[in-house]
């Protein structure tokens, strides 16, 4: 006969081992379990993963917002609000050696620091105006004198204020 | 036999639904006619339970996309077999393509048995057969898949798989006929 209707025919008897049916039922559920574990893990990881990314996102987002709000004459143009970004960081720098400046308060400086508060005031003002009535150019430049005139004072503070040490130190000497 | 099917078609469901019972049950079912599977590729107790431990794992996992388009034991061994065959391949053992195709003469003299041929002695002489070609016998005369299944399975053509299972045949009488002179 033929080779295959011969295999055909003792089919049953090829099929002779027989394996160990519970240890290998135990590893296999074993197995799965540690698949199932690790399964659990890889979720797991990807929500920790996603909440991580959907709160830098958010931060981002917020943090982009306040720029926004910071640079509002950006809102008119992108070169009005790179200039005013540009005094923006004039100032904060002045103000960072300003504050560095270790001595007394001098006579003048509180005058110099209401001045500051006037400009603030005159600044919102001018952004108010811009708000109500749409773009004149006159409350623009308004807005970035205001800047420049900050500036001014801060360097003013600064002089003074390196005055105020000078004198402090040639106090200290002759007390020595 | 309705009843059986029905039995197993509930043991699946459940399975889907990923019940450690029915697994066990359906496990039960199979694990005999696998582990022979197994054991033809393997040839080893230590490799075919290995093996198989693999694939019913496989099995369960990826048991949802099972649509019912074969019986569920086809679906297992085509499991079982792939899996063996690919842990055959990590060996380094590859299944060559050959060539030369020879003419059809080749296939006209069809390799023949005696019916009183104790299976214990084919058993072994298939056991001896190279491991190419046994892997292609295995595959045709035992676990009767088509030539086209094989030849996806071995990722050979067609009919370089009808040569190597006509020249594994041959090998086979020729070892079978040595087994019985002696």
């Amino acid at each position: 006969m033929k080779i295959e209707e011969y295999i055909h025919k003792n089919k049953k008897e090829l099929d002779s081992q027989l394996p160990d049916r519970e240890k290998l039922w135990n590893s296999i559920e074993n197995s799965l379990l540690q698949k199932r574990v690790k399964r659990l893990q890889i979720i797991r990881w990807v929500a920790a993963s996603v909440m991580v990314l959907l709160v830098v996102g958010s931060l981002i987002r917020h943090e982009l917002i306040i720029n926004d709000q910071l640079t509002s004459l950006s809102k008119i143009n992108k070169e009005l609000g790179k200039k005013e970004l540009d005094y923006k960081n004039k100032i904060a720098t002045k103000w960072t050696q300003f504050a560095s400046i270790k001595a007394g308060e001098s006579p003048i400086e509180p005058m110099l620091i209401d001045e500051l508060k006037n400009l603030d005031t005159l600044y919102l003002k001018g952004l108010e105006e811009i708000e109500n009535t749409g773009y004149n150019e006159r409350a623009v430049v308004i807005l970035l004198k205001t800047y420049e005139k900050r500036l001014r004072i801060i360097e003013q503070l600064i002089y003074e204020k390196q005055k105020q040490r000078n004198y402090e130190n040639k106090n200290i000497q002759v007390e020595i | 036999m309705e009843q059986t099917i029905a039995l197993q078609d509930r043991l699946i469901a459940k399975c889907k639904k990923g019940d450690s019972k029915a697994q066990y049950q359906l496990y039960m079912l199979y694990v005999d006619a696998m582990y022979n599977v197994a054991y033809r590729f393997m040839q080893s107790k230590f490799d075919a339970e290995d093996a198989l431990q693999e694939a019913f794992v496989k099995a369960f996992q990826k048991i949802s996309s099972f649509k019912g388009e074969s019986t569920f034991g086809a679906w297992l061994k085509r499991i079982v077999v792939n899996h063996c065959l690919s842990e055959i391949r990590k060996c380094k053992i590859t299944f060559k393509d050959i060539d030369e195709i020879p003419n059809k003469d080749i296939f006209e003299d069809d390799v023949r048995i005696e019916d009183e041929t104790p299976i214990e002695i084919v058993k072994k002489a298939i056991d001896e057969l190279p491991q190419g070609a046994r892997m292609v016998f295995t595959l045709k005369a035992i676990e009767e898949y088509k030539f086209s299944e094989i030849s996806e399975m071995l990722a050979l053509s067609e009919s370089n798989c009808k040569v190597q299972y006509h020249r594994s045949k041959k090998l086979l009488r020729e070892k079978l006929r040595n087994t019985i002179n002696n």
